[in-house]
């Protein structure tokens, strides 16, 4: 029997091979993720390691809050240097100072790091615990010199020598560039920009003077890190703590690992939806495979092979295929690694070479997953072989579509119910991958109740094509005939296109709303951020404070604190600007006790913790601990406003930040609005990172960024659409073959060559427009559901982009012809007498 | 009663329900002894074709039995009638007997190669040798002549030393030379290897190779004929025609 079922399998090389290659490049997707997160992960331990190698103990403030490695910590106090250089067995101790710098190119551009952070640092070229390498020229001396690192240096065009402009917490300074460093092997830390300064001035400048960031601790040769860090904690003032030098590189790796997960995770979502369309081509071409196996599996059951021998043949055609296509895929993911490594490289990202890593999970995912998906949906087309009764060995037409609809209809309903149930409950709830999977089993649900409206719908389709002629009345009835089989074919494009369709109807939606949540929320005339709302000086502030035209500037400083029961993060700002760049409606108390040092909340966060105007809330800061403050005032929802709001007092009391993430200014009354613009674009001419919106570019801006992420999220569901396409062309060209014999009768009976194709391509575009238009119904559905969902957060409006909705049945119905044009040309080459004669 | 081979009593089938009903087979009792080359003829819709299916396992009837030697085919299970057929009976059909992707040895091994036993090494020779296709076994069917498959297909047949050989129309698709191979084949079967053969043929030629011919009509058992040749057959078989004299009382055979 194995033989047989081998020599099976061979004779239909192609055709398992177009269905393998959907899982080939569902695995390929997965693996490659892997790859590149593991080998990042590994590459991140690495830089880490190095940098702080030579360090045993490190000495910084203690973080209250707890969370990992957000960092707000008291700063360390100078005089602990030399209590700390008086403990036996240090054999070394240097400051470290650490913020906000960034440099400006000679082109007037503040130099981008693609959303890294522009860090301001010291260097110490004689300290054996320096990380950074001096590539070419020197180490900064003094006040006036400043050393970049490579990759900052090469992409503004930097040398040695060369005036360049800093932007610093304070004003902007100039400098000259000393040096070209370098860290460890690479030229810069994953795309952060790092400008170092000589110690002392990089405390004032970058740091706070008289205060190091941390206090970096090498130990004498032979003493042991631990009980080294015990006799420096023996010195230490009271919120202080020596930390081994190990726990700094596990955090620093946490916090990009986090970040590499998130990435991670997106990128697996985007391979297990391709994995999921693969699956049901797979499930296609099996079912068409055994059905025209019939007599075959008929004669095999005559001579007395059992059901299970033949169930256990088809799967094990299935484990070949899936085997093959796993380590193809598994293959092509290094090749998937590296491509999107370059690709980030591409991006700015700059990351040190360090050898890929292949892990053993990453191989036993690749063909688990493969064989599993192809065994899976390979499983009822098996099952269905072994109900061949032997008597159809002597038979002469094909298999009759007479098996029951009806049960059909009973498992799709159910499973649309019970689809849509979970997604419900998904959406209310919030959990993800609930609604995963409540969306997928709805539109097996559906895909299962598609031939109920597959005949009418394709009839419908199909009309203005009958209208032209026999070719496009023979090839709408081969739609329309057997709708179990357009369903199965159309239902892979359906997903993708669902997806498709359910994203642009979220991102449109998004965009709507954004309009309505400005007109709403936002009193303002101008917005000031930095291109990647990365933090920039407060100077920006007092520029534009300075203009006689301007009326109220409100800088909002971001920060994180646990109020009360909960974490949240919160913004501290001036309270009289406030309520003029905001339209705020107070619900409860009064907005001006924020200017009386007290606490407001937005309603939700008011509620989820139980609090009232007038209570004592405990709000805990990671720099200064747990401080109470009175809760002032409640108001209403404001996405600008977020959940906490302080005076920018108490923030400046109670965190290091000053660094401002938004700023929101409005103009004088009856001032023309183009003078104001034109005092705006002033002030900030010295800050060539600040970009300046009024309110309609800000939802200009905003909408290019919804644009943006939308478009690559379609990028990544072409993938399962190019399959979809895969899976058509697949199925037409085995219903050619099963419908030889037909075919051979309409060219004997006079029907030309290119009228054949004609009908083929017809049924082809019927049946893609068909998948299309239930993909997109399903899928408006579906982004219907999202944005109803998401209301809390934000996405009030909901909007149907019709022109991209029309544009994707358009393409849909391109793919059809383009997916017709092999199997059409195959149909057509058919010898007529041959394929009148065949079985 | 161990010298009968299969044997069917008061046997009935129809198709399709209601007023789409068709009795194809209306109470057919018959035995065929061991050793035995029985034919079973008649015209088109005589339900001959369907009792052969029947009477091989390959479909059920309504009512009545069916025995192939000792076993009754009634109340048996899926698993066990496939397991009859593989082991107790050999069939030949008219066409689509091998498959196309297996050697002619592969395909006369098939049988045994699905019950995981090991091939008698002499039997096979003897069979082989005596299809005469000791020299094609590498090649597969498309590689073969019409006659040269069916051929194969017997050799197959014979293989497991099944009680009854099924054989429906075996030479409906040869000319008239592989044909004869084919018969004359079927017919050293039962006298020197003493294997039971049942055939369903409309061919009178083909019927004449037989030992015993028994005539169906209108989904009964109408007459017998032993010893038939080739011109007695067919005068009986003009009997059968709509403006023929009507045919004798139907007689239940022994």
């Amino acid at each position: 029997m194995l033989r047989a079922t081998l020599r099976s399998l061979l004779a239909r090389k192609l055709r398992l091979a177009l269905s393998g290659l959907a899982v080939v490049l569902g695995v390929s997707f997965v693996s490659g993720t892997l790859i590149l997160t593991d080998t990042l992960g590994r590459v991140f331990d690495d830089l880490f390691a190095t940098v702080n190698a030579g360090t045993s103990v490190s000495v910084r403030g203690v973080n209250a809050l707890g969370e990992g490695a957000t960092e707000d910590r008291e700063p360390v106090p100078e005089e602990a240097l030399a209590r700390i250089l008086s403990v036996e067995g240090v054999a070394e101790a240097v400051g470290r100072v650490s913020g906000y710098a960034q440099v400006v190119g000679p082109d007037g551009k503040a130099v981008a790091t693609g959303g890294a952070p522009s860090l301001g640092v010291e260097i110490n070229p004689d300290s054996s615990q320096e990380a950074l390498v001096v590539k070419s020229g020197e180490a900064p001396q003094g006040e006036g010199e400043v050393a970049i690192d490579a990759g900052t240096a090469d992409k503004a065009g930097i040398e040695v020598g060369d005036r360049v402009t800093v932007l610093l917490r304070g004003p902007a300074r100039e400098f000259t560039v000393s040096g070209i460093v370098g860290f460890g092997t690479t030229d810069n830390l994953a795309g952060a920009s790092l400008t170092a300064f000589d110690l002392p001035v990089a405390q004032r400048l970058v740091g706070v003077p008289g205060t190091f960031a941390e206090i970096a601790v090498a130990a004498e040769e032979g003493v042991d890190g631990a009980e080294l860090g015990r006799r420096i904690s023996a010195v230490l003032p009271d919120g202080y703590e020596a930390v081994q030098a190990d726990q700094i590189v596990a955090e620093a790796s946490a916090e990009v690992k986090q970040g590499l997960g998130f990435f991670s995770t997106a990128l697996l979502v985007f391979a297990a939806i391709s994995l999921f369309v693969g699956a049901f081509l797979i499930f296609n071409t099996f079912s068409m495979l055994v059905a025209q196996r019939t007599r075959e599996l008929a004669l095999l059951r005559a001579l007395g092979a059992s059901r299970r021998q033949v169930t256990t043949s088809v799967l094990i055609e299935a484990l070949v295929v899936g085997l093959l296509a796993s380590v193809t895929g598994f293959a092509l993911g290094l090749g998937v690694a590296v491509g999107l490594r370059g690709l980030l490289g591409v991006l700015g990202i700059d990351l040190p070479s360090g050898e890929t890593v292949v892990a053993t999970r990453t191989v036993i995912a690749s063909l688990v997953i493969g064989v599993g998906v192809t065994c899976v949906a390979a499983l009822v087309p098996a099952r269905r072989a072994a109900r061949v009764a032997p008597i159809e060995a002597l038979r002469e037409s094909g298999p009759a579509e007479d098996r029951s609809l009806a049960r059909r209809g009973v498992t799709g309903a159910l499973l649309l119910a019970a689809g849509v149930g979970v997604l419900a409950y998904g959406l209310s709830d919030g959990t993800l991958p609930l609604v995963g999977l409540g969306a997928l089993t709805s539109f097996l649900g559906v895909a299962t109740l598609s031939p109920f409206v597959a005949r009418p719908v394709t009839g419908l389709l199909g009309a203005p094509f009958a209208r032209l002629g026999v070719a496009g009345r023979l090839g709408r009835g081969n739609a329309v005939r057997s709708p179990r089989r357009t369903s199965a074919t159309a239902a892979a494009l359906m997903i993708g296109l669902a997806l498709v369709s359910a994203v642009s109807v979220l991102g449109a939606s998004l965009k709507t709303s954004v309009v309505a949540v400005v007109d709403r929320s936002l009193g303002a005339d101008y917005v000031l951020h930095t291109e990647t709302f990365s933090p920039f000086s407060n100077e920006v502030a007092t520029a534009l404070r300075a203009q006689p035209d301007i009326d109220a500037v409100a800088a909002f400083r971001f920060g994180t604190a646990k109020v009360g029961a909960d974490v949240s993060s919160l913004q501290g700002v001036e309270p009289d600007a406030l309520q003029q760049v905001l339209r705020l409606d107070t619900v409860a108390g009064d907005l001006d006790a924020l200017g009386r040092g007290q606490l407001a909340l937005s309603e939700d966060a008011a509620r989820s913790r139980g609090l009232e105007v007038g209570e004592t809330v405990p709000v805990t800061w990671s720099r200064t601990g747990e401080q109470p403050l009175v809760l002032g005032a409640i108001y209403a929802a404001n996405e600008f406003a977020g959940e906490v709001l302080v005076s920018d007092a108490v923030f400046d009391a109670n965190t290091s930040e000053q660094l401002l993430g938004v700023i929101a200014a409005t103009g004088r009354d009856g001032v023309v609005p183009a003078q104001v613009r034109q005092m705006v674009d002033r002030a900030v001419a010295g800050f060539p990172n600040i970009v300046v919106e009024d309110q309609a570019e800000f939802i200009d801006a905003q909408g290019a960024q919804i644009d943006q992420l939308l478009n690559a999220i379609t990028v990544l569901l072409v993938l399962s659409v190019v399959i979809a396409v895969l899976g058509i062309i697949n199925t037409l060209a085995l219903s050619v073959v099963e419908r030889t014999r037909e075919l051979g009768l309409l060219r004997a009976v006079g029907l030309q060559r290119r009228q054949l194709r004609r009908m083929i391509r017809v049924e082809s575009v019927v049946i893609a427009v068909y998948g299309a238009l239930l993909g997109l119904a399903v899928g408006t559905a579906f982004g219907w559901a999202l944005v109803r969902a998401l209301r809390a957060e934000g996405i009030t409006e909901f909007s149907l982009p019709v022109g991209r909705l029309a544009l994707i049945v358009v393409v849909a119905a391109l793919a059809g012809v383009l997916a017709a044009a092999l199997p059409a040309r195959r149909a057509a080459r058919l010898d007529v007498l041959e394929a009148v004669a065949a079985t | 009663m161990s010298a009968s081979a299969v044997r069917a009593v008061d046997v009935r089938k129809s198709y399709g329900k209601g007023s789409t009903a068709v009795t194809a087979v209306a109470g057919v009792t018959m035995e065929v002894t061991s050793g035995e080359f029985a034919a079973v003829m008649g015209p088109s819709g005589s339900g001959k074709s369907t009792l052969m299916h029947c009477l091989a396992g390959l479909d059920t009837v309504d009512s009545g039995e069916i025995w192939v030697g000792d076993t009754a085919l009634a109340g048996l299970g899926d698993k066990k009638l496939t397991a009859l057929r593989r082991d107790r009976v050999g069939f030949v059909f008219q066409q689509y007997n091998l498959l196309p992707t297996l050697t002619a040895k592969e395909n006369i091994l098939l049988p045994l190669d699905i019950a995981g036993t090991k091939p008698d090494e002499l039997w096979f020779d003897e069979v082989v040798t005596a299809v005469g296709l000791a020299d094609r076994l590498g090649h597969r069917p498309a590689e073969l002549s019409g006659g040269q498959q069916q051929r194969v297909a017997c050799a197959r047949a014979l293989v497991t030393r099944p009680a009854v050989v099924f054989a429906d129309e075996p030479t409906g698709n040869l000319d008239s030379h592989s044909g004869a191979e084919v018969l004359s084949f079927l017919r050293r079967c039962s006298q020197e290897f003493g294997q039971t053969v049942v055939m369903v043929t409309h061919d009178p030629t083909a019927a004449a190779y037989s030992s015993r011919v028994v005539f169906l009509s209108d989904g009964l058992l109408v007459d017998e004929m032993a010893k038939p040749t080739a011109q007695a057959v067919l005068d009986r078989m003009k009997a059968f025609e709509p403006a023929a004299a009507p045919a004798p009382a139907p007689r239940t055979g022994a």
